[in-house]
C-alpha cells in the first residue's frame, strides 16, 4: 500500500476506485488477524447479572403499564370532560329562551293568547248579562 | 455460550415482545446477552460497568420494541444500542482513551505494509498467550478502530450493518477495519519478534 493511500485512510478521505480496489485486496490480505480476533474469549454474564436484569425489566414493565393504565384514565377523562362542555356549551342559554319566546308571541298567527282570554272572558259576561246563560253558581260543600 | 435466531424466530419473538410479552424478551436477552456483553466489556474496559450498561441495552430494547422497524436485523439493532451506550459512557466520564490514535498510527507507515499472509505469531504462541496479547492489543484501539474491528471480525457483522451502527459510509468502515487489524499486527508482531511480556 502506497503512502498516499494510508494518508487517505487515516484522515478518512474518500478514495479512489482503484484505490478502493487497493484497499479491499489488503483486508483480504489481513485474514489471519481476523481469525485471531474472532476467536479472543466470549464473556458470559453472570446469574446474578440475570436475576438483576430480570428485576430491573420486571420494574420497568410494570412501570410502563401503571404508565399505560394512567394514561387510558386520563385520556377517558379527558373525553368525559370534552363531552360534558360540549353539552353544556350546546343547551340554549336563558336569554335564548326568552328571545325564542318572543319570536314565538310576535309570530304567531291570530290573536296572541291574552287577547283570545280576554274576548272569551268578555262574551261571557255579556251573555250572562243579556240572560243569555245563567250566571255560574258558587257551589259551596255542604249547603 | 452462543445461541443463534434464525430470521424466522427472530421476527416472532419481536412480535411477541411488541405485545409486552415478558417471557419471549427473555429468549432473546438469552440470544444476544454473551455477545453484547462481550462487545460492551471490550469497549469499555471495565467489568462493573459493562455489566450495567449491558443491562441497559436490554432494558432500553425492552422498553423501545415498539419502535423497531424491522429495517435493520434485530442483532444490529441491538449493537447499535450497545455502541451509543458505550460511547455515551466514555463521552460522559470523559474518558478519551484513544490510546493509539489515528495520527501516531502515521508514524509508523512501514509496519502497514500488510500483504503478508506468512503472519502467523499462533503458531509461535501458545493459544492463551497469543489471545492474551490480541486481546490487550485490541484494548489498545481507539474507540472508532475497535468499534469496527470488534463488529467485523468478532461479531461477524457486514460492512453495512456496522456502517448503520456508527452511522459513516462503508468506505470509512473499511479503512478503519483496515487500520485497526493492522495496529493489531504490528502489536503481536512486536511481542513475539521481543518475546516481551504481557
Amino acid at each position: 500500500m502506497n503512502e498516499k493511500l494510508f494518508e487517505k485512510l487515516i484522515g478518512e478521505q474518500p478514495v479512489t476506485l482503484e484505490e478502493a480496489l487497493t484497499l479491499d485486496q489488503a483486508l483480504e490480505a489481513q485474514v489471519e488477524v481476523r481469525r485471531a480476533v474472532s476467536s479472543l474469549r466470549e464473556s458470559e454474564p453472570s446469574l446474578a447479572w440475570r436475576s438483576e436484569l430480570n428485576q430491573r425489566l420486571l420494574v420497568g414493565h410494570k412501570a410502563a403499564r401503571k404508565s399505560l393504565v394512567l394514561r387510558w384514565i386520563g385520556g377517558a377523562s379527558l373525553v368525559t370532560a370534552c363531552c360534558a362542555m360540549f353539552l353544556v356549551l350546546s343547551r340554549p342559554t336563558v336569554k335564548d329562551d326568552i328571545s325564542n319566546q318572543h319570536y314565538v308571541l310576535t309570530n304567531s298567527e291570530g290573536p296572541a293568547v291574552s287577547d283570545a282570554l280576554f274576548t272569551a272572558h268578555r262574551e261571557a259576561d255579556m251573555e250572562s248579562g243579556m240572560g243569555i246563560m245563567e250566571p255560574v253558581a258558587d257551589v259551596k260543600p255542604g249547603l | 455460550m452462543r445461541r443463534q435466531l434464525d430470521a424466522a424466530a427472530e421476527q416472532a419473538l419481536v412480535d411477541q415482545c411488541r405485545r409486552q410479552d415478558y417471557e419471549a424478551f427473555g429468549k432473546i436477552v438469552d440470544a444476544f446477552q454473551s455477545r453484547i456483553f462481550g462487545f460492551v466489556k471490550r469497549m469499555l474496559r471495565n467489568d462493573e460497568e459493562s455489566a450495567d450498561v449491558t443491562q441497559e441495552v436490554f432494558i432500553k430494547a425492552f422498553q423501545s420494541l415498539s419502535k423497531f422497524d424491522g429495517r435493520s436485523s434485530l442483532r444490529t439493532w441491538l449493537f447499535r444500542i450497545a455502541y451509543n451506550l458505550c460511547i455515551d459512557r466514555v463521552r460522559r466520564s470523559e474518558r478519551a482513551l484513544d490510546v493509539a490514535s489515528l495520527d501516531a498510527m502515521g508514524t509508523e507507515l512501514e509496519a502497514f505494509d500488510l500483504a503478508d499472509s506468512r503472519w502467523n505469531p499462533g503458531a509461535l504462541l501458545d493459544e492463551s498467550d497469543f489471545l492474551e496479547v490480541v486481546d490487550k492489543a485490541v484494548l489498545e484501539l481507539s474507540e472508532k478502530l475497535r468499534t469496527v474491528l470488534l463488529l467485523h471480525d468478532k461479531e461477524d457483522l457486514g460492512y453495512e450493518e456496522i456502517a448503520n451502527v456508527v452511522n459513516v459510509p462503508v468506505g470509512t468502515v473499511k479503512s478503519r477495519l483496515f487500520l485497526a487489524r493492522a495496529h493489531l499486527q504490528k502489536a503481536v508482531t512486536k511481542y513475539v519478534q521481543t518475546g516481551g511480556s504481557i
